[in-house]
């Protein structure tokens, strides 16, 4: 349990000048690469030698979106060939395919960024010598991080360098994580490993929690005869328990459960004591274990080249016609 | 007028009902679909505490069959006899089931999750066929 924190990068520790005059490509244009596309623009066009911002994506819609935002678009090869830093910012599983082709074309001394640590960790990919490998993983959605950049109030990011090859590494991401306008909030060193294992622990250990509890306390409460308008307002349509959330943020985790009056914490201590946290635990382990022992990778690279065989089933569950979709809906006619 | 009651409804009709199932998944599943369940799941116990039923379907390369249920099975699937018969006659979706907290799947991870996909169509038309075949053949009182 005695693990140090990492590391806390925030704009001081950037130095703006250091993209000056670069080319710096975009791979792929979908959640992330819009909103970093649009604020490293955004925040380098103003440079007296302004770093070049271009889009590379073999993908029409994609390529269609970008140059509606007004980028010069290429095809992967073409961006990457021409790159001084490249943000590889396609899916995680798709990168593998396209990495002996994107890898091939970049120039010796520049630097590729992986926005995850997916393929990193899991050595899905192998970048070539002679290039930078960094690592800055937005731990916010695409909307998000242009919102906040727009807002000036940053997002929190996940940096590190895997491979110094320039001898800059550290200072060209750090200068691209505060152009794509993260550190006004703070960036964490971490480790490609760290970041995926982290991200997919937190998605598939807490997150599925999460939603049996609610879905389960919808059920319950449904079945009583509670109205189910009234129910999905409790959890989550009033927008109270995101600002429980924020509020966590804010002030702490333990703080912020007094302060919603004592029947609110004498009510959910006691019923919190009675969970099986054992059982939750255990099964979180497992998922764990999964996750670092690379066989949830193996099965979402088994997905991916199988082209996708679970997705009709798990889309068929998400849109079907439940209480839940028809009560939210109902909401937002009235 | 005396009340009909349900010619199946006996616990001892239903595993009969089931293992009639599997026989009919067993022959609507191809020799590599069920190469790959039963690498991927070769016990799949399945359990209706409401209709006090357990049983397993074993699978392997050559066939399914139904095998006797055991205590520690890996891989569980359990839920209501009604919440099976609700999606396999068009009542009620095992999705909005699952949404329901009406089917539990213990030992599912994303490795058999393709292999778990590919039974549930099978599974679904093949117990409404020996529901039906069953209730045809059963004398009305």
């Amino acid at each position: 349990m005695n693990v140090p924190h990492p590391r806390l990068f925030r704009d001081r520790d950037a130095d703006p000048g250091v993209l000056r005059g670069k080319t710096i490509a975009i791979l792929g244009y979908g959640l992330l690469g819009q909103p970093l596309g649009l604020n490293l623009r955004d925040s380098l066009g103003g440079d007296p030698e302004p770093a070049r911002v271009i889009v590379g994506s073999d993908d029409a819609p994609s390529s269609q979106r970008a140059r509606a935002d007004g980028f010069d678009v290429h095809s992967l090869v073409d961006a990457a060939s021409v790159a001084d830093i490249a943000l590889m910012l396609l899916p995680d599983e798709v990168q593998p395919d396209l990495m002996p082709a994107i890898g091939a074309a970049l120039r010796p001394g520049s630097s590729l960024l992986f926005a995850s640590g997916y393929a990193l960790a899991y050595r899905l990919v192998t970048p070539p010598e002679g290039v930078d490998v960094i690592l800055f993983a937005p731990r916010m959605g695409g909307e998000a991080i242009r919102q906040r950049f727009l807002d000036g109030r940053g997002y929190m990011a996940y940096v590190g360098v895997e491979r110094d090859s320039s001898g800059e590494a550290w200072k060209r991401l750090l200068g691209l994580a505060a152009a794509g306008g993260s550190l006004t909030f703070g960036a964490l060193e971490m480790t490609a490993k760290q970041e995926v294992v982290l991200d997919l622990f937190v998605e598939q250990a807490f997150g599925p929690w999460m939603g049996a509890a609610l879905l389960s306390a919808f059920h319950v409460g449904a079945e009583a005869g509670l109205p189910p308008l009234g129910l999905l307002m409790e959890l989550y349509l009033s927008g109270e328990m995101s600002e429980t959330f924020a509020q966590m943020a804010r002030d702490g985790f333990l703080p912020s459960t007094l302060t919603h009056g004592f029947a609110a914490s004498f009510g959910g201590m006691t019923r919190a004591l009675s969970i099986d946290r054992e059982q939750m635990a255990e099964q979180m382990r497992g998922i764990l274990s999964e996750i670092e022992g690379g066989s949830f990778a193996e099965a979402l690279q088994d997905e991916y080249k199988n082209g996708y065989p679970c997705r009709p089933f798990l889309d068929k569950v998400v849109g079907d016609d439940d209480i839940i979709s028809r009560t939210e809906q109902d909401y937002r006619r009235m | 007028m005396a009340a009909r009651t349900d010619p199946l409804s006996a616990a001892g009709d239903f595993s009969a009902l089931l293992a009639r199932m599997i026989g009919l998944i067993d022959e609507k599943l191809s020799a590599s679909q069920r190469e790959k369940l039963a690498a991927a799941m070769p016990s799949i116990q399945w359990e209706f505490p409401d209709a006090d039923t357990k049983l397993c379907l074993a699978a392997t390369a050559q066939a399914l069959r139904v095998a006797p249920p055991v205590e520690q099975a890996p891989f569980v699937v359990r839920m209501a006899r009604s919440t099976l018969e609700d999606a396999a006659f068009g009542r009620r979706s095992l999705g909005a089931a699952f949404l329901a907290g009406r089917i539990h799947v213990r030992g599912m991870n994303p490795l058999r999750l393709r292999e778990f996909i590919m039974l549930v169509d099978p599974l679904l038309d093949s117990y409404r066929e020996a529901h039906l075949e069953r209730s045809a053949s059963a004398p009305v009182p």
